[in-house]
């Protein structure tokens, strides 16, 4: 990028002030109050825009500070600059309440937008703070501490990202474990309701357990009583405590008597049906010897011995099913019958139902304990989550390190590059540089890593020189833009400051230097550099 | 002789916890069963075969009773009863001590036994599961004792851990046909020679498909078999191909268009499968909710022309990160988190 022209309409105390600059080195001279640090302010302003800022006290803020005092409204300026041999015309209107930009390629006339991102497009993407952070170096020296170092940090760990078109690592890496947060709720959510039917499950399994406790407890008892009935002949059933084993026997009982009385009656009921069909028989027989006389047609006769048969026949039958019912209903209570009183076997009954109901408990038992042995193995469900937060896990875990990798790559390259700036800029005296995680450099010299504020004010502000000016080769490799330097060179003497011009103006790049002095333009004018100069 | 066949009848399973019809699942179980009796109480058939896992679990002596009460419905017809995996016996079942009805001929050994009916001319074999796994062939090495009778196999089982069999062994060892349980699924093993009788009811998503019983008429010589579709209740998997223009609408009424054209016995499991825009995701919790929906599945690939991607960005971050993704093989976690990463990587949802 090339800056061209600057047409100021009104900015701080400059109005309607037309600033030519061309490619190379540009020397700004201008004594105190010139107005330099303003055409330097409105230069920034121009391209990368200018907000009033609230409640900032007017020190800090560039708008407050630059607002024109007398008409305020008319606030405004154009640029005209080159990108890849582009020409572009911009004109902002910074007043507030009339904000306006223009951005417009002067070659075909095309109208370009600000508000969607053109512009940023044009400078390759580079953000004010970065810009303000590398190659604009200001006056109070190149040193910049936390903000550079925080900027570096930042640069670091994007190492991958800004050379490239913006992939944003860290902020993958965080979306990543966003998402792993949210599956991981899932399958608790899962987890917890298993949880719930094992706990219900366990605590029906610890009831039965307890019954089937008690319920051996009660066979045990029930067993020992039965022997002593048998020693001392004495009624078990009585002294039987356990209500529950009573109730079922006395039910059971109960049924059977009602069974039996059942039976008795159909029993009964058979044996008039035998008698009814034998009377019928007997009718039958009558007839058939006595009646063929009396009656007159052999049709009634057949008629009459027929129907007897038949009914007799029918009686027959139903007392025969009668009999056969009750009989059948009798099998299952032999005992109970001819013994209905005996002790001992009420008590075996006793114990009988006793164990059919530890039985049925322990049975349920096992089904709980085999429910419970499902419930502990992982669902479909499950796993696929499981599987789904450790394929987010991986992805987080690879990202990192692949960043790390590439910020030590990165880092590896960035100490290079100040090393050869440093080199450079102090005439070879120091050559092996290297920034740390936090931005801080760090110099060999005579084999012992040494800070460099342990060095003069001078070597120190050309130290972080060399580091601004190879991240700002990095961050700006989209678009070679122009770097500011604001009266940064007075700490320097003339050897360090003839071979930081020799190293500037090798650089293919505009450069503008802001000055009060003529020392610069002086040295390039020795050492054979050709540069354009600016009266302001 | 005339014979029903079913299996695999999962009593007191409980599909689909959690769901609002999973109750009424339960019951229709049990439900399906008494259907199956009331048609041999009408059709009479000299047998009802039952190839294991009639309870989903050890039965309880009143689940018995219900099962027994039954089968005192049909009396004229022999229920020939085999345990399976599920509802093995042990020495405390109550399978071994309940009093059976007449009709109920239970095989109490894990070594095969026999029935015979001279009267009919047919022998019926089979084995009850002691445990909960067999992995002995036991099927493969029996042989029918009279070979001009009808000889019939009652089996349970057919994979690695439940007595793996071979069909073609059994039939060519002597048997006519083989009534076979365990596997959910029903179909013919070797057409009217051996059947797997498939569950009576589907116990989950998973058993797919028409369920049902078997009904038939069986000689020595000819074999007129057919299956009996029970429609309370059937799983189907319905896919829905995703493209890169499809939208969560176009979804949604793809699944009201199919429960409202489907029987509504009918149950789905639904999945999307195919490439999906990378920078759309579908938010599936409502399809999920719906009536008869049992789960929604994503299969779903984001559109990303890896090939593409690396040579754009060869040294970058992304670059590295396909190629490292990609290197490590192709197990489903890697697949996965190369997918993730692009992703996120690229700024999309994840």
């Amino acid at each position: 990028m090339q800056i061209r022209e600057a047409e100021i309409f009104s900015f701080g105390k400059l109005k309607e002030k037309k600033i030519q600059f061309e490619p190379g080195i540009n020397v700004i001279y201008g004594a105190n109050e010139a107005g330099k640090s303003t055409v330097h302010a409105f230069l920034l302003a121009m391209l990368f825009g200018m907000d009033k800022g609230r409640g900032r006290a007017p020190v800090t803020d560039s708008y407050q500070r630059y607002e024109p005092w007398h008409s305020p409204a008319y606030y405004s300026g154009a640029l005209r600059f080159e990108v890849e041999g582009r020409p572009f015309f911009l004109e902002r209107n910074f007043y507030y309440r009339e904000k306006r930009d223009f951005l417009r390629n002067e070659a075909d006339g095309e109208e370009l937008s600000i508000a969607y991102g053109d512009l940023t497009m044009l400078l390759g993407g580079i953000h004010k703070e970065t810009f303000g952070n590398t190659y604009d170096i200001p006056q109070s020296g190149a040193v910049t501490g936390k903000e550079l170092a925080d900027s570096l940090a930042e640069y670091l760990s994007d190492a991958a990202e800004s050379g490239d078109s913006g992939f944003r690592v860290t902020r993958a890496v965080e979306m990543l474990r966003e998402k792993k947060k949210k599956l991981s709720a899932a399958l608790k959510k899962v987890q917890s309701e298993k949880e719930q039917r094992q706990a219900a499950l366990r605590i029906e399994q610890e009831i039965l357990q307890r019954d089937c406790l008690k319920l051996r407890e009660d066979i045990a008892e029930a067993k020992l009583r039965m022997e002593d009935m048998h020693t001392e002949s004495q009624s078990a059933a009585a002294q039987m405590t356990d209500r529950h084993a009573q109730s079922a026997v006395a039910q059971m009982t109960e049924s059977n008597q009602i069974n039996e009385q059942r039976a008795k009656n159909r029993m009964r009921m058979g044996s008039r049906m035998f008698v009814l069909a034998a009377f019928l028989a007997v009718g039958m027989v009558l007839i058939l010897f006595v009646g063929k006389d009396a009656l007159h047609s052999t049709e009634a006769f057949w008629f009459m011995t027929g129907g007897l048969g038949l009914a007799a026949f029918g009686f027959a039958l139903l007392g025969g099913i009668a009999v056969w019912h009750a009989k059948k209903q009798r099998i299952p209570l032999p005992v109970e019958q001819e013994a209905p009183t005996q002790e001992p076997n009420h008590a075996e009954q006793m114990l009988a139902i006793l164990h059919e109901a530890l039985d049925e408990k322990e049975t349920r038992l096992y089904n709980i304990a085999e429910q419970l042995e499902q419930l502990s193995i992982q669902t479909d469900c499950e796993l696929e989550l499981q599987r789904e937060i450790d394929a987010v896990q991986l992805a987080a875990d690879e990202l990192e390190r692949l960043a790390k990798e590439f910020c030590e790559e990165a880092g590896d390259a960035l100490n290079g590059e100040v090393s050869r700036y440093v080199s450079a800029i102090t005439g070879g005296r120091y050559d092996s540089v290297r920034v740390d995680e936090n931005g801080k450099l760090w110099v060999l010299i005579n084999g012992k890593e040494v800070s460099p504020e342990a060095l003069s004010r001078g070597t120190l502000e050309q130290f972080y020189l060399a580091l601004r000016l190879a991240v700002g080769e990095t961050v700006t490799r989209e678009e070679t833009m122009p770097i500011f330097l604001d009266e940064a060179f007075a700490q320097y003497d003339d050897a360090r400051l003839e071979q930081t011009l020799k190293v500037l103006s090798g650089m293919d790049r505009q450069i503008l230097i802001f000055t009060c002095q003529n020392r610069e333009a002086e040295l390039l004018s020795k050492i054979g550099i050709s540069y354009h100069k600016i009266d302001l | 002789m005339r014979f029903i066949h079913i299996s695999d009848v999962h009593l007191g399973v409980e599909p689909d916890v959690g769901k609002a019809w999973s109750e009424k699942r339960k019951q229709d179980i049990w439900d399906s069963f008494a259907q199956v009796i009331a048609v041999a109480e009408r059709e009479k058939p000299d047998f009802l075969f039952i190839t294991g896992d009639l309870f989903h679990g050890q039965p309880l002596k009143k689940d018995l009773k219900e099962v027994d009460a039954l089968f005192r419905r049909i009396l004229q017809t022999r229920v020939m009863l085999i345990v399976g995996n599920h509802d093995y016996l042990r020495q405390k079942s109550y399978y071994l001590t309940y009093p059976w009805a007449e009709n109920v001929y239970l095989f109490r050994r894990e070594d095969a036994d026999c029935f015979e009916f001279p009267e009919l001319n047919m022998a019926v074999y089979g084995l009850s599961y002691w445990h909960r796994e067999i992995r002995e062939r036991k099927y493969d090495t029996l042989r029918p004792k009279k070979r001009e009778w009808l000889n019939i196999l009652l089996a349970h089982g057919g994979d690695e851990r439940h007595i793996p069999f071979s069909v073609t062994q059994i039939l060519q060892n002597g048997f006519d046909y083989v009534a076979a349980g365990h596997i959910h699924r029903s179909g013919w093993l070797a057409e009217n020679r051996a059947v797997m009788a498939g569950s009576l009811e589907p116990t989950d998503c998973n058993d797919i498909g028409p369920h049902g019983y078997w009904m038939g008429n069986l000689t020595k010589s000819e074999v007129d078999v057919h299956f009996f579709p029970i429609k309370k209740c059937e799983y189907c998997h319905e896919e829905y191909a995703v493209s890169t223009a499809t939208t969560e609408r176009e979804i949604v009424t793809w699944a009201k268009k199919l429960l409202a054209e489907r029987p509504t016995y009918q149950y789905f499991r639904l999945t999307l499968s195919g490439r999906r825009d990378p920078e759309i995701s579908f938010d599936l919790q409502a399809l999920a909710q719906m009536e008869r929906i049992v789960d929604v599945r994503e299969e779903l690939t984001p559109d990303y022309d890896y090939e593409r991607l690396l040579a754009d960005h060869p040294d970058s971050i992304l670059g590295a990160y396909i190629r490292r993704m990609s290197r490590d093989g192709t197990d489903i976690v890697t697949k996965k988190a190369l997918e993730y990463g692009v992703n996120a990587l690229l700024g999309n949802d994840i």
